[in-house]
């Protein structure tokens, strides 16, 4: 059977198959499939979140107290590899398999079935990945950047060489499937300069996903060899270098940040206009925006190398083209401001997501620049500065923007409306609970705590208890989301609209509440004044 | 199972869009592949 048919040739098409089986596990809907992709990414997120939940536990107080040092190790490395591939990743592909397809106006994803793969694999990948815990070597315990010798000594790597190699082929089958729908999907009329800036960013986002997940690959396979084929390319005894596989691995770790953040600032990009009613505030600046960090992202790998002993024109170049990357995503930041000011706003729970990622990954990047210079980040390095940097960008960031982005979709998707009352309240305790958790990490960073450790000096002891508290209460609220989205989903009485927002622009708002399971067999007609964007050649 | 129409953004002919998105996914992937094996080239850079 062709992957591509006319519509006379099928007759199946005007609902979900019967029975749990068919409708789940060969699925090749992008609806279906993005469902299964935000499902897993919540799975995920709950089991990275008990990881951290430990963590604190640990730090709550100064002294060894729950476990032993080496499950401590491996629940750093475990939380922040579960996080990374199994929460935040998954999330954005299940956005923009919901989504892509329907604000391009495509029928689907380009290769469906190829859709189904990628995902499928995924939970075989963390099955894998997680049953290291139980297996006498133990999990990786080496942080998530597996730096050798330290990651030799694990007695699991090639599990968890073998999860990330299953992880990488589904990320990479993933962005080839969105390039190529994007490209070659599109309704007629919705040119690559009408398309809203969420695909804009999810296509960006696969071409560095194509670009960089081939070397971790390669670098985890180096890894396998060098343990267990007697190959020598990161060890200095048998003429390797180990500082070779940083290199390596920040080829891929610096735009892989990038990839974590760059659909985030497509959902804010639709959110805020939506909610401010009015367009983006310049379309094309914040595309080629996104263009700039995601090309700078190349060039800055090193920025996480300073304190190996790089020479001083390496290091200043990086310092230089690491601050560089401040100037589009400042474009973004103003132009976001922009388009709020004189917008007639409303402050529904997606709105109030959008504005705490602007605020607080504001926040998280003004803390990266501060690390970006090189004498400075001599006393950053590996101290809970670094910690609490990233958590700014990527709880607050990533995880707030795919927060915002489930309840800007979810009534398109559940043809319900959520509880705006409890969408709230999971906001301002989630918005509270972040800041206590990871802003006390500054301070213990900048005083000298270093990361990854499970006891620590009594002088940190108040900032660690404080952030604990934040930590357990900020895991909590979590579970309100939950509770709003089964009750949306399933319990809801209040059904939505086909536009849903009164500011909402777009395709994806043309079809009805809740999208039927086949959208766009006729090629739909783009009307230029319902873009998101408006008249962007105006 | 569910199959799908293609249709492009220049309204295009649906065997043209099919050769589209068969270049694209063979460029792609010839791509993802050349990354992979050159990183193994990296160690030729260590003296």
């Amino acid at each position: 059977m062709s992957y591509a048919a006319t519509h006379d040739q099928h007759d199946d098409h005007h609902g979900a198959p019967k029975g749990f089986f068919q409708r789940w596990c060969m699925s090749t809907n992008h609806k279906d499939i993005g469902t299964l992709y935000l499902i897993f990414s919540l799975t995920m997120l709950f089991i990275g979140g008990s990881f951290a939940m430990l963590i604190r536990a640990e730090l709550f107080k100064p002294g060894m107290q729950l476990m032993q040092p080496y499950f401590f190790n491996e629940m750093t490395a475990m939380h922040a590899l579960v996080m990374i591939f199994g929460a935040i990743m998954p999330a954005f592909v299940g956005l923009g398999n919901w989504m892509i397809p329907l604000m391009v106006g495509a029928p689907d994803m380009a290769l469906p079935r190829m859709n189904n793969l990628s995902f499928w694999i995924l939970p075989f990948a963390f099955l894998m990945l997680l049953s290291t815990l139980f297996l006498p070597g133990g999990g990786p315990a080496g942080g998530w950047t597996m730096y050798p010798p330290l990651s030799l000594q694990s007695g699991s790597l090639a599990y968890a060489v073998f999860a990330i190699h299953l992880m990488g082929i589904s990320s990479i089958m993933g962005a080839i499937n969105i390039i190529a729908t994007i490209l070659n999907m599109r309704a007629p009329g919705m040119d690559l300069m009408k398309m809203p800036v969420f695909v804009w960013s999810w296509l960006i986002t696969a071409f560095l996903l194509i670009a960089v997940m081939p070397a971790l690959a390669g670098a985890v396979t180096m890894l396998l060899t060098d343990k267990y084929f007697g190959t020598n390319f990161f060890n200095p005894g048998g003429g390797g270098d180990p500082v070779l596989y940083q290199h390596i691995f920040w080829f891929f770790g610096h735009p892989e940040v990038y990839i974590m953040i760059l659909p985030a600032f497509g959902i804010i990009s639709e959110i805020v206009p939506t909610f401010a009613r009015k367009p983006i505030f310049g379309y094309k600046a914040m595309v080629f925006a996104i263009a700039c960090i995601a090309f700078l992202s190349f060039i800055v790998w090193a920025h996480h190398m300073f304190a190996v002993g790089l020479p001083l024109g390496a290091e200043i170049f990086f310092m230089y083209a690491t601050m560089l990357i401040s100037v589009p995503t400042g474009v973004k930041v103003f132009n976001w401001v922009a388009t709020m000011w004189g917008g007639s706003m409303t402050f529904e729970t997606p709105m109030l997501f959008a504005i705490a990622f602007i605020i607080l990954f504001t926040i998280g990047g003004f803390s990266g620049l501060m690390m970006a210079l090189v004498p400075a980040d001599f006393q950053y390095h590996d101290t809970y500065f670094i910690v609490a940097h990233f958590h700014y960008v990527l709880v607050s960031g990533a995880l707030f923007a795919i927060i915002g982005a489930a309840y800007y979709w979810m009534p398109k998707w559940t043809g319900n409306m959520y509880s705006e009352f409890w969408g709230k309240v999971h906001f301002w305790n989630s918005v509270i609970w972040v800041n206590v958790l990871f802003f006390p990490q500054h301070f213990l960073g900048l005083a000298g705590m270093p990361r990854r450790i499970p006891d620590y000096n009594v002088a940190f002891a108040n900032f660690n208890m404080i952030s604990s508290i934040g930590g357990f209460l900020f895991g909590a609220t979590q579970l309100i989301f939950v509770g709003v989205l089964i009750h949306c989903a399933f319990f809801s009485k209040k059904k939505a609209t086909d536009r849903v927002w009164e500011g909402a622009k777009g395709l994806e708002w043309t079809i009805p509440s809740p999208a039927p399971h086949h959208t766009f067999e006729v090629p739909p007609v783009v009307n230029d004044d319902e873009l998101a964007h408006g008249h962007v050649n105006d | 199972m569910a199959q799908q129409t293609i249709h492009a953004a220049t309204a295009q002919p649906d065997g043209k869009a099919r050769r589209g998105v068969r270049r694209t996914v063979t460029i792609l992937a010839v791509v993802a592949l050349a990354v992979y094996l050159s990183t193994f080239l990296q160690i030729l850079l260590v003296k």
